[in-house]
């Protein structure tokens, strides 16, 4: 058991300066021929991962990375969180929308009844007729529905194109997660 | 590897092709032996040096600065190493470069015995180092051979601190076992 505890400390402290501040430890080690081993295998091990062996590239690889970028040269600091075709589609699918609610608006006045107006003040003056107030409420509803509906899909798909256009410029910004 | 000058890094980010080679001048050891370890091929290492570099230079103008640019480095090589390595999987290793560990100075002045011995010692090691999972390969190339911080490798596998810890304590019992069983010291570590 000590043994273990032992070997986890040195791997985590190479230095030993965790372990020499435990006596029994100390004493352990001095006593223990295999963590004594274990101990010199580590130091070993600590002294030729230092030794940092860099290996030189091919003379190559610098100017064929050069000749690769001067052949697709990027065109300096753009901040552009979101792209001219983002914009442009945003735009287009808004004013689509807005365009088709206006028309349908447009419709529905059109085939307005024309004693609507009698109704509305009938109801008025006289609240007891609650089918024929609660039928023009359902018509005026269903109207009303059709003119907003395709503008409230409109601007729903904006906001969706914004939140896709918006994460895909972003992603591009720093590399992603490595996968495990 | 040394951290660019921010204003080498700005020529870089406008478009500079001068400022670019001097990063690449600077930098290109350091992310050919991390991609080397990586791959384990001098061939794919090669590649995958030149396709980092180049997708440095496209993704340049995208770094904010909110990281170190070594960090940032790494993080890509990394990715775009464990990726190619993913494609990699199923074709048969091939043997470890000879003379790939360079030499040590700081044992020209030895006996030449001991010079044998500490260059066959860090051969066994770092062959060793091949052989572990890709996860301690990542982290002891990063700390020993980039001299990179706990904390820097941390941020460039965005790996909590305490897990870096853990995968360099674990690496190195390994390759301790490793090297004490080679050793004939002990085969029970």
């Amino acid at each position: 058991m000590i043994c273990e505890r032992l070997r986890w400390l040195l791997s985590f402290d190479p230095t030993g300066q965790t372990v020499a501040h435990d006596p029994t430890l100390c004493r352990h080690l001095d006593n223990c021929p295999e963590c004594r081993a274990f101990a010199a295998a580590l130091a070993g091990v600590e002294e030729a991962l230092a030794a940092r062996p860099l290996a030189q590239p091919r003379p190559s690889l610098a100017p064929a990375v050069m000749a690769a970028v001067a052949v697709r040269p990027h065109a300096g600091a753009v901040e552009q969180p979101f792209s001219r075709t983002f914009w442009l589609f945003s735009a287009a699918v808004t004013l689509l929308a807005l365009v088709c609610g206006a028309l349908l608006l447009q419709q529905s006045t059109a085939a307005w009844p024309p004693d609507s107006h009698l109704m509305t003040t009938q109801l008025w003056l006289n609240p007891s007729w609650p089918s024929d107030a609660s039928a023009w409420l359902s018509l005026e509803g269903e109207r009303a529905a059709q003119a907003i509906l395709p503008v409230l899909a409109g601007l729903l798909i904006a906001a969706g194109s914004a939140a896709v256009g918006f994460r895909a410029s972003q992603a591009g910004h720093e590399p992603a997660r490595p996968r495990r | 590897m040394q951290e660019p000058s921010a204003l080498l890094l700005a020529r870089c980010c406008q478009g500079d092709a001068q400022a670019f080679a001097q990063l690449v001048a600077s930098v290109q050891t350091y992310v050919y032996n991390l991609a080397y370890r990586l791959l384990r091929d001098e061939d794919e290492a090669h590649d995958l040096t030149q396709d980092a570099l180049v997708r440095t230079w496209h993704m340049l103008p995208s770094f904010r600065g909110e990281s170190r640019f070594t960090t940032w480095l790494y993080r890509l090589v990394v990715n775009l190493g464990l990726n190619h390595l993913a494609r990699l999987r199923r074709r048969p290793q091939e043997a470890p470069l000879e003379g790939h560990v360079a030499a040590d100075p700081s044992h020209l002045a030895a006996d030449p015995q001991e010079i044998y011995e500490a260059a066959e010692r860090r051969r066994i090691v770092w062959e060793a180092v091949d052989a572990l999972p890709d996860k301690y390969r990542i982290v002891i190339t990063l700390y020993y051979q980039h001299g990179c911080s706990y904390q820097e490798i941390a941020d460039s596998l965005q790996l909590p601190l305490n897990t870096v810890k853990t995968h360099l304590a674990r690496a190195r019992r390994l390759l301790a076992s490793r090297l004490a069983h080679l050793e004939g010291v002990a085969d029970d570590l």
